[in-house]
């Protein structure tokens, strides 16, 4: 039986891989170009407030009730960026401090301040809807709390396994305590709305690099870039070898 | 005999495999969710006040102050107050300010001597890109550094790739030292 030639053989693969890679070499192209141009286009800026994708994304539907406090009224704009949440606290549109979602709490500590706690951080805000300061954990703020509550003229931090952290907004210190909370002094708790959106920008990378289908998508987009080594080899070989 | 023994020792050797990929796995986790914070602000307070408890202060941000400090920053600083801590004598202060690099937040420690920043310290980052800030032989560039003309007066050399974070500690460490300058003698 005659041997097939090994360059023939090889050309039949180039093609039939060439072909099996075209969308997916497509779509690389053109995610790739753009993300050359992110700056240009303002890829970063246009938010995609579709259902579709926030659901693919797992990211909440936006809620018509807004976060009040001191009668002023604050959103929650959240968006992924790789594989971090971003998350800005709006008041009029105007950004008043970082937020990682999800809001568990918030309260009006007096006539003057109010507390938001985000996930990772106790933001203060003044009555005028300016940021007052930020207590992050690694200033001192008990990690895992998840609810506020307020005794007297106190803010109490609550943590999930039930622990209470008395929490000293002057001076940023935290003192656990067993004080319980009058229930009838709470003023707890105020449903934030959770504006999620993807920008294109972070669909694009997604896109580019197959983390848009999860690792599945990762594995395939690694497979394809070995896969066009390939082509581009045989390809060279092909072409050094072409009968003349 | 060596029938019987193949596929023990075949199996053995899957196990070991398994192990050590785990254990892989388990140590790439565990650096990817402890890379965020690079010290606490205690642990910064220690290594720069380590012999006397420092004062805790705060200054509050004025209509005045902010307008001033906009050009530093490129805005005006948020928020209404920024808390600092100084050594008892006043020659020393320690600032812990945060700065957005290109989506969240870099917290920042400056340690200011005399007007002069005597070091810079990454406490905090969020971002994918850009942590090369944080290496010493990079912060070591703040040391000395004085504010002159709304400007740092030492030169400060870029990171290819991690700009917005070098414009965020740039600003910071700016606008530690127009801080540090507003604040009475003791």
């Amino acid at each position: 039986m005659a041997k097939k030639p090994l360059l023939s053989s090889a050309m039949r693969w180039h093609s039939r891989v060439g072909v099996a890679l075209f969308w997916l070499l497509i779509a690389l192209s053109l995610s790739g170009i753009a993300l050359n141009h992110t700056d240009r286009l303002g890829l970063a800026k246009i938010s995609l407030d579709h259902s579709l994708v926030r659901h693919w994304y797992g990211l909440a539907e936006p809620s018509e009730q807004p976060l009040t406090l001191h009668q002023r009224h604050y959103q929650l704009s959240a968006h992924r960026s790789g594989d971090t949440t971003v998350g800005t606290l709006v008041h009029g549109g105007q950004r008043v401090a970082s937020c990682t979602p999800p809001i568990h709490s918030a309260l009006e500590l007096s006539n003057q301040l109010a507390a938001v706690l985000c996930a990772q951080e106790l933001i203060l805000l003044h009555r005028d809807g300016q940021l007052f300061d930020i207590w992050q954990p690694l200033t001192g703020l008990p990690t895992g709390l998840v609810a506020l509550e307020k005794l007297d003229t106190q803010l109490i931090g609550r943590t999930g396994d039930g622990r209470l952290w008395l929490l000293d907004v002057e001076q940023f210190t935290a003192t656990a305590t067993t004080a319980t909370t009058d229930p009838a002094n709470e003023f707890v708790a105020v449903a934030a709305d959770q504006a999620s959106s993807v920008s294109l920008q972070t669909l694009l990378l997604d896109l580019h690099s197959g983390r848009l289908f999860g690792r599945a998508g990762i594995w395939v987009v690694d497979i394809a870039g070995v896969l066009f080594c390939l082509l581009a080899l045989t390809g060279l070989w092909g072409f050094i070898r072409r009968p003349r | 005999m060596s029938r019987a023994v193949a596929p023990s020792t075949a199996c053995r050797r899957h196990h070991w495999r398994r192990t050590l990929y785990q254990l892989l796995l388990a140590a790439l986790l565990t650096a990817s969710a402890q890379a965020e914070v690079y010290l606490t602000g205690e642990q910064f307070t220690q290594r720069y006040f380590p012999e006397q408890q420092p004062l805790a202060g705060q200054l509050w941000l004025t209509d005045e102050l902010k307008a001033a400090a906009a050009p530093l920053l490129g805005r005006q600083p948020s928020g209404l107050r920024v808390r600092y801590q100084r050594s008892p004598d006043g020659q020393r202060t320690a600032w812990i300010l945060n700065e957005i690099g290109k989506e969240l937040p870099i917290t920042i420690g400056v340690v200011i001597d005399n007007q002069q920043i005597s070091a810079v310290e990454i406490l905090a980052f969020r971002e994918s890109r850009g942590w090369e800030v944080r290496f010493p032989a990079y912060t070591a560039q703040y040391r000395g550094a004085q504010l002159q003309q709304q400007q740092l007066s030492n030169h400060i050399d870029g990171i290819t790739g991690a700009t917005l974070s070098v414009r965020a500690v740039n600003a910071v460490a700016k606008l530690a030292l127009f801080y540090a300058q507003q604040l009475e003698p003791i």
